[in-house]
């Protein structure tokens, strides 16, 4: 039996429009798609009046062709919205929803856009200036249930700002080299151009040897180097390193490791531009290194909440240890 | 449940248009799943050809019929083709209680509640959906594009009255025409998302000649549209435009920079259709 589908009012902020906030460049059409840039700050705001109760949003954000997904969390009201991210050709759609409790009791709606990663473009005739990500449109509607909202809004800014100035871990780009050894499936990821802090790295390279979903061991260093940290996940999914560097090297090597889907998914949509892809190889080693990048947000976490020093300027460079 | 009768009226391009390259077969392909998509639930199509091009056409479906287009189109825009309002004129004939007009590479990937919803709402006032846009046919997930109609549903009695002389299928503009002379003669218009309403995306076959005399059909209409689009609180900017192009003509006339003021003239009075019509915009969860 099929159900009835239900009709939902939708509004929608076209970017080339007047907007209600702050935090966005001069609109732009190009061809058929236009655009505003997020800029020249991380936290862009677009106010609208939308349904009341529960809903749902699609962010469309323009790309180019190899352009990764931005890094952008969305707030409504003050509150984070879980976001289920996508690329669909030129375009990534960002999708999230929340329940009536979302909301406050505001005649508009505030949205906030937070950008991870801003960079420095040419302006029309107008020098340099700072931007985010393209968005081209917002379109709300209505929903009969939605998530629960998030909550410690300002926590979260707050730990972001912290971890993008103290922890600040940059994968670069990855080459990736597929190989198996007996039943043992690796992966070799060459990081070109990485950071650790405010120190460039050498070509990094991350050497991951899985004898199954629940076994992994990590061998992780420059890749003309002797030094290296040696260690993998343990059985009850902890991550293992060692030697163990000072609190703060442990901390951005966390970071890095938590990094490597970004880079490993970048790789994909680089590489596999009509490709056709080992879907169950690629699949196997993205829920690999989501195990990974979890189980270091942990490690992460618990250095954090114990050493206070994380939370000042680091007192030197980062170096990996002696070989 | 309650069925609806709907008529669709279209111009099936003939399988030889498509060409015989990789990206022609890609574009049979779905031309075929898309003519085979249309028909059910009450739902059928009329596809209005040149005399010429009906020979050529692929099988058609039950539900699906062709029937000989009346000329002019290849004289005015420079290929074979079907008028808009002889399309929908065609649609009306059959009696349905609701019609419309659909573009022949859209696929209709909707169940039977979905496509009573839809023509239960198109009773009631005019529907025009934005397509989603696929990059291969097999994707479930895209993006809709929201600065085209490729769907457009309205009950009988509202298609006599709408003035679509001139426009023709596969030339820009007659979508945009469309909702804003219901909008401005004050009948309800609606922009819908409908996941079921799909596109595979393709190059654009650009022709500035005809988006042109499409657009100067639309600035012919203006001055008398003028106030009515002044009370739906267009803003002084599209009245501006709207002045600018109905003085113009729209299609190229001489002086230095008048085709490029009537381009981006016409550009942005575009867009401020897209805004007009999306204050009523919905969503049909689908398909």
């Amino acid at each position: 039996m099929t159900t009835a589908p239900a009709w939902r009012r939708r509004v929608v902020q076209d970017m080339l429009f007047p907007v209600a906030g702050s935090g966005w460049h001069a609109p732009e059409l190009h061809g058929v798609q236009g655009w505003r840039w997020s800029g020249p700050g991380r936290l862009s705001i677009l106010r609208l009046s939308i349904p009341p109760g529960p809903g749902r949003a699609e962010a469309q954000i323009v790309l180019d062709a190899h352009e990764a997904l931005p890094p952008v969390a969305i707030f409504l009201d003050g509150r984070p919205l879980d976001i289920a991210a996508r690329r669909v050709g030129d375009v990534a759609l960002l999708r999230c929803g929340w329940d009536g409790g979302a909301r406050r009791a505001a005649p508009q709606a505030e949205f906030w856009f937070l950008c991870d990663r801003m960079r420095d473009l040419p302006a029309p005739g107008r020098g340099m200036r700072r931007v985010g990500f393209r968005l081209s449109c917002l379109s709300v509607e209505a929903a009969a249930d939605g998530p629960p909202p998030g909550e410690h809004g300002l926590a979260l800014i707050a730990g972001r700002r912290l971890l993008a100035a103290r922890l600040a871990a940059e994968p670069g780009q990855a080459r990736l080299a597929f190989r198996t050894e007996g039943a043992a499936r690796l992966l070799e990821m060459r990081l070109e151009g990485a950071r650790l802090g405010a120190d460039p790295q050498p070509a990094l390279l991350a050497r991951l040897r899985a004898g199954s979903e629940d076994e992994m061991r990590l061998s992780l260093g420059p890749a003309d180097g002797a030094s290296r940290l040696e260690g993998g996940l343990a059985p009850a999914g902890g991550l293992v390193l060692s030697p163990l560097p000072d609190p703060h090297g442990a901390a951005l090597v966390a970071r890095l490791l938590a990094a490597l889907p970004r880079a490993y998914a970048n790789w994909l949509d680089a590489a596999l531009a009509g490709a056709a892809p080992d879907a169950d190889l690629l699949a196997f080693w993205k829920r690999a290194l989501d195990r990974l990048a979890l189980a270091a947000e942990a490690a992460l976490a618990v250095h954090l909440a114990e050493n206070d020093e994380l939370f000042a300027a680091p007192s030197r460079a980062f170096a990996w240890p002696a070989g | 449940m309650t069925v609806t009768e709907v008529a669709l009226a279209t111009s099936i391009p003939p399988s030889l248009a498509l060409g015989a390259s990789p990206e022609g077969a890609r574009r049979a392909v779905w031309a075929a799943s898309c003519l085979a998509s249309w028909p059910g639930g009450g739902w059928r199509v009329l596809s209005l050809n040149p005399e010429a091009e009906l020979p050529l056409l692929p099988a058609l479906p039950a539900g699906v019929v062709a029937a000989p287009a009346g000329p002019g189109v290849a004289e005015a825009y420079g290929r074979p083709g079907a008028w808009i309002a002889e399309a929908l004129a065609g649609a009306v004939a059959t009696g349905a209680e609701v019609v419309g007009l659909v573009n022949a590479d859209i696929r209709l990937d909707l169940d039977p509640a979905a496509r009573a919803a839809i023509a239960a709402r198109a009773r009631e006032g005019m529907l025009a959906f934005n397509r989603m846009e696929l990059a291969h046919p097999a994707q479930q997930d895209g993006a809709f594009y929201r600065y085209g109609y490729d769907l457009v549903l309205m009950p009988r009695a509202m298609a006599a009255r709408l003035d679509l002389a001139g426009f023709a299928f596969g030339v820009p503009w007659w979508d945009y025409w469309i909702l804003l002379d219901a909008l401005t003669q004050g009948l309800p218009a609606s922009v819908v998302w409908c996941p079921g309403v799909r596109h595979l995306a393709h190059a654009q076959a650009w022709r500035m000649g005809a988006w042109r005399r499409g657009l100067a059909l639309i600035a012919a209409r203006l001055p008398g549209r003028r106030d009515a689009l002044a009370a739906l609180g267009a803003g002084p900017v599209a009245l501006a435009l709207a002045d600018l192009l109905a003085a113009l003509g729209g299609d190229a006339p001489e002086g230095i920079g008048l085709a490029e003021i009537i381009e981006r003239a016409g550009t942005r009075f575009g867009l401020e259709i897209v805004r007009l019509a999306e204050r009523d915009a919905w969503s049909l969860d689908g398909p």
